[in-house]
């Protein structure tokens, strides 16, 4: 295993409480820390890696200088991070409740605040936001009122009612005066995923948490790591930060480990949890608390996707192919996985319907036909690093 | 001459540095060691010259330099709307 790879395993071990000694792990320690230290920005761990700086060192994992300062600097952006949004969440309270706008926090700050040691370890760029479908109006007009503009992504060129009826998130590019990004998401996934969640039964598992005095609403902890793990694999497992995420999540002491199991099996979610707790047994050395003495039936190794390519900060599949691929591996029986992949490689004809056939619908069958060709090509060829760095 | 902070600045320290969040605009601004020295002194109880004596005996720095800094500093944050005058 390379230096770097050796590095970030003990950080993992490190959080989740497993003693390491100078010896246990494999590899050699000493060396350039510069494809560390673009490693670990790339997996979200830069603070992390300064926060734990002396018991890494105690194991014989030393950052050089330069190294460390770069890390410290990560550290100071995360918490200037925390502090904006932290103050602007607040604003953003007041504002929804002056218009009767429920809604629920996700990710990013949530996890921040609730699990890791201190909030600004968990990098994050913006907050993400659950609205009910028939609120997006209303908040886009408070958003924009409060001067935030629209990014210009793919999302954009849909009309709002392919946007509802898809759930595609909102993205807003930051706002000037208040300096954040905002993510406004109107379900848990999107109809087009392999995975489909009811959004009802998270809105109606909400508690509350408190930032900074201020309390605001977000989903249980047993819905929370079931999304944690499910955003993991949603993300093809590219980043570390997801993993220790769900490391956390589900290790905390209060989770119900009854109302866990029964969202897996509601969710179909056993196979995916399967392959999640074969990469976390290699990551972190241990089950988090809540799969401990959960029965894995037939542990599932993948053999692409593990902890070493996961550590590598490269996918051995595009991305492209990677969203057809993986939930090959995920999704439970035949039939399930025959029907995704005819999905995404010949959609429904209302899809096609919506999505490509407008008003020049000679353009709308061309456009399809070409992403159609494009999709089977991305499957029989694996393009890889290429792509992917590109 | 004296200074206080503005309204609406949030103050974090870390290792011995610190980050400014001016909340009125949503910039924030990192301080170096010195910095964050300087930061919490800032106030209707000392005086610039002071607080310059005091970065002087801290820092092991001639009371030329210590001086020449402090004014850059002050200006800075006034420029960004961090302290006013007193």
């Amino acid at each position: 295993m390379t230096d770097y790879k050796v590095k970030l395993l003990t950080l993992c071990r490190i959080i989740s409480g497993i003693p390491v000694s100078k010896d246990s792990l494999s590899g050699s320690v000493s060396g350039d820390d510069r494809p560390l230290l673009d490693l670990l920005q790339y997996h979200q761990v830069a603070a992390l890696a300064y926060y734990y700086r002396k018991p890494l060192a105690d194991t014989g994992v030393h950052f050089d200088p330069e190294t460390l300062a770069n890390l410290k600097s990560y550290t100071l952006l995360n918490i200037s991070r925390v502090m904006v949004y932290e103050h602007y969440l607040k604003h953003l309270d007041d504002l929804m409740q002056s218009y009767s706008v429920d809604y629920r926090l996700l990710k990013g700050i949530v996890t921040a605040k609730s699990v890791y040691p201190e909030d600004y370890l968990r990098a994050f760029g913006d907050a993400d936001i659950l609205i009910r479908p028939e609120n997006l109006k209303t908040v886009e007009a408070l958003l924009e009122k409060d001067s935030f503009k629209h990014a210009d992504d793919l999302y954009r060129v849909f009309p709002d009612e392919i946007i509802q009826k898809y759930s595609f998130a909102q993205h807003f590019l930051r706002s000037e005066p208040n300096n954040v990004a905002v993510d406004l998401h109107l379900n848990m996934s999107g109809r087009l995923h392999p995975f489909q969640f009811d959004s009802d039964d998270f809105w109606d598992s909400s508690i509350s948490f408190q930032l900074d005095g201020h309390e605001l609403k977000t989903f249980d902890p047993e819905h929370q790591g079931v999304y944690a793990i499910y955003h993991a694999f949603k993300h093809y497992f590219f980043k570390l930060i997801w993993f220790i995420d769900a490391f956390l999540l589900l290790d905390r002491a209060d989770l119900d480990r009854r109302k866990f199991q029964a969202l897996i099996k509601k969710y179909k979610l056993s196979k995916l949890l399967n392959y999640y707790v074969s990469i976390t047994l290699e990551l972190f050395g241990r089950l988090p608390a809540v799969i401990g003495d959960y029965r894995i039936e037939d542990r599932e190794e993948h053999s692409l996707i593990n902890s070493r390519t996961i550590l590598s900060g490269f996918l051995p599949y595009s991305p492209s192919r990677a969203r057809l691929l993986l939930p090959m591996y995920y999704l439970k029986g035949p039939f399930a996985r025959f029907g995704f992949l005819w999905r995404q490689l010949f959609p429904p004809m209302e899809t096609v319907r919506d999505f490509y056939v407008g008003k020049n619908s000679g353009k709308g069958v061309f456009r399809y036909a070409k992403l159609r060709c494009k999709a089977i090509s991305d499957l029989c060829l694996n393009k890889t690093k290429e792509e992917y760095s590109s | 001459m004296k200074y206080i902070h503005c309204d609406n600045i949030d103050w974090k320290e870390f290792d011995d540095e610190s980050v400014l969040l001016n909340l009125s605009t949503g910039y924030y601004f990192r301080l170096n060691q010195v910095g964050t020295f300087i930061w919490p002194l800032i106030s209707r109880e000392h005086t610039i010259g002071g607080i310059a004596d005091r970065v002087m005996e801290k820092f092991d720095v001639s009371q030329r330099q210590a001086k020449t800094d402090m004014h850059d500093f002050i200006e800075q944050l006034l420029a960004e709307q961090l302290i006013q005058k007193a």
